[in-house]
């Protein structure tokens, strides 16, 4: 009788840590700061994109052109933020930097920016449309564009050097505004960001 | 005797649950899926894979999977399924390059398909190329450029890894005269030319001109420096299609793929080297898939027409890769199998001995009678296990060609056709109304099954 108690209680202990096991979600989540650095797989990540914005966006900020425009024009320059190409070897979305860009501009007070092309495009067709449907008083009125002083344009480029399970992969990310009317580029700033990527060829 | 018995029972139930263990087949019966795709039927192609995925993991794994289904989507023009799948082949192939240890030494006792499968380099490489085509018919060139690039870099780390391969074999060489430099090893893939020619063209069409050159001057360095992987002479249109044209007009490209790559088959040998003993070598052999086409031409509505010409011989550089491999996998198949037998053989040898000690008749017919039974078991395991991994992506082409002309920008109806070497022909793909402009990368595809 005895023993078949004991059979009886581990059965129940035995399935017991079963179902426990069986029940433990396998997706954990931990939230993150903004600051902390988390790298997974070595690809581009969103700490790449905090280090080169904020140097990017530093470099322009300290660079005179702000200064100069206001001084000869009495006025804030108007940016409009252009195409960041993505010359590199990954799938990166070069909004972010473009509108993190445009972000800490804005918010000095000192640059205007304007609606980038793909939004533009949206509002034209939307200035159009209140001209037929809105009422006279309250629809927005053509030709009335703010027309940019300089265009922020940039590019991301990558070099990898790798052999097997070892690779140093560096980010160029460069970025220039240039005046609309004249051409002239009035800043030119790059970032690098090195990274080197190990692979172990053996694990348990 | 009712113990002896029992004991009996329980060896027997063991062998037999070891050799369905290790037997279980890697083979895959893929026929109604070639079969679809050999009658360019390539959605039912891609549908029939879809429905044997779960028993497709379960024997080959993920990686070939993705490959498969990555091509057939492909080949039946659903572009983000192609991309999905893709990219997951290509992470797995990265995951892959660390190995298990624990995996390592079970292939080295059981058989090579106790290792997941890491793909074959030409796998890594074209899953880029093929991926850098689906962006272009998306109309996402920049994206397609991305997938040149990395396949370019891997092209590179290929490239080194083979130098170095080369350098060691070479330093061997000059150590000791009986050793000498493995010449297999000069003919290897590091460059295609088609991923380079795509390069170009993509380069070409969104204004990058630097690099559509220097794509091109790739193109170029994989026909002289890989003659035996490209026995045949650079198309022409490759010089025509490194630069924008001035005069109005595009320059149109259009790539085909025909026939199959090749995929691998299992020889099995058995050498005597006793009356009751053997050796099992199981090693896995490509076969050739070659296509029947031997010249392709596109035909334009307005009675336009031009050739197209060889690029790459994808069936070529998978035999390559594999020739480059198979002296490893001889050696480690020859090991693993001398290692079981001598296993069984030490079986045999220990039972005779310990029979000849024995204090009784009783005991040494009790031990003959287990040491037989070890022996069985011995001899199932090897012949159940020896395998030979035959595992291998089942749809790249065998063959790309290109091709290219000047048209003014409009629709155009244009469709493909192919003859064998009699010239008859064997296939047509209509390629519909085509849009040729300047604001596009203007490239064509065409695929044919045989």
């Amino acid at each position: 009788m005895k023993h078949r108690v004991q059979t009886l209680m581990m059965s129940l202990m035995i399935a017991l840590v079963l179902l426990a096991l069986g029940c433990t979600s396998a997706v954990q989540v931990t939230r993150l700061s903004e600051t902390d650095e988390l790298d997974l797989s070595g690809n581009w990540n969103d700490t790449d994109i905090r280090i080169v914005t904020e140097a990017l966006v530093d470099s322009s900020l300290k660079s005179n052109w702000i200064n100069q425009f206001r001084v000869r024009n009495g006025r804030n320059p108007v940016v409009i933020v252009g195409t960041i190409l993505n010359r590199s070897s990954e799938h990166l979305d070069t909004s972010i930097i473009a509108k993190r860009f445009e972000m800490a501009l804005v918010n000095t007070g000192k640059v205007d920016m304007v609606a980038d092309l793909g939004m533009r495009e949206e509002l034209r067709d939307e200035r159009e449309e209140q001209q037929y449907h809105a009422s006279e008083e309250t629809a927005a009125a053509l030709g009335r564009e703010v027309g940019a002083d300089f265009l922020l344009q940039g590019a991301v480029r990558t070099v990898v050097d790798q052999v097997s399970g070892k690779a140093v992969r560096t980010y160029y990310v460069s970025a220039e505004l240039i005046d609309i009317e004249t051409s002239r580029k009035v800043w030119v700033g790059e970032e690098t960001v090195r990274k080197l990527i190990r692979q172990p060829k053996y694990t348990w | 005797m009712r113990k002896g018995v029992g004991n009996l029972l329980v060896l027997c139930g063991a062998a037999v649950l070891v050799v369905t263990a290790v037997s279980c087949s890697s083979v895959l019966a893929l026929d109604p899926v070639v079969t679809s795709y050999r009658n360019a039927d390539f959605d039912k192609a891609y549908e029939r894979l879809a429905l044997m995925e779960d028993e497709y993991l379960a024997k080959q794994g993920p990686l070939l999977y993705a490959l498969d289904a990555g091509m057939l989507s492909h080949y039946s023009g659903k572009w983000d399924d192609s991309n999905r799948h893709l990219d997951l082949a290509e992470r797995l192939i990265r995951e892959h390059y660390t190995e298990s240890l624990s995996a390592n030494v079970s292939s080295y006792l059981i058989n090579d398909l106790e290792r997941p499968y890491q793909g074959e380099d030409y796998e890594d490489i074209y899953a880029n190329l093929f991926k850098s085509l689906n962006y272009v018919h998306q109309g996402e060139p920049e994206s397609a450029l991305v997938e040149v690039r990395r396949f370019a870099e891997k092209q590179q780390l290929l490239q080194d890894s083979y130098d170095r391969l080369f350098a060691s074999v070479e330093a061997a060489g000059r150590n000791s005269a009986h050793i000498p430099l493995d010449a297999r090893i000069s003919i290897r893939f590091s460059s295609s030319a088609l991923g380079n020619w795509l390069g170009m063209v993509v380069s070409r069409d969104i204004g990058e001109k630097e690099q559509a050159r220097f794509f091109g001057e790739q193109v170029r360095m994989a026909f002289e420096k890989q003659r035996s992987l490209y026995p045949f002479g650079l198309p022409r249109t490759v010089d025509r299609d490194e630069a924008r044209l001035g005069d109005g007009t595009c320059r149109v490209n259009v790539i085909a793929f025909t026939g199959l790559a090749p995929v691998k088959e299992e020889v099995v040998d058995r050498f005597w080297i006793a009356d009751n003993t053997y050796v099992k070598i199981a090693l896995p052999r490509m076969v050739a898939r070659p296509t029947r086409v031997a010249s392709a031409e596109v035909l334009l509505g307005n009675g336009r027409s031009f050739l197209l010409e060889p690029i790459e011989d994808i069936g070529a550089i998978a035999m390559e890769a594999f020739r480059l491999r198979r002296s490893y996998i001889e050696s480690k198949t020859v090991i693993r199998s001398v290692l079981k037998t001598t296993g069984t053989m030490f079986i045999d040898a220990a039972t005779g001995s310990m029979a000849a000690n024995a204090n009784s008749r009783e005991e040494a017919n009790r031990i003959e009678f287990y040491g037989a039974l070890f022996s069985f078991a011995s001899r199932i395991f090897s012949e159940a296990s020896e395998q030979a991994d035959v595992r291998i992506s089942h749809f790249y082409p065998d063959r790309a060609w290109v091709g290219g002309i000047d048209l003014m920008p409009g629709v155009y109806e244009a469709r493909v056709i192919y003859r064998d070497r009699s010239g008859s022909v064997i296939g047509e793909k209509r390629l519909g109304d085509v849009v040729v402009s300047p604001r596009r990368v203007n490239l064509w595809e065409s695929v044919w099954p045989w």
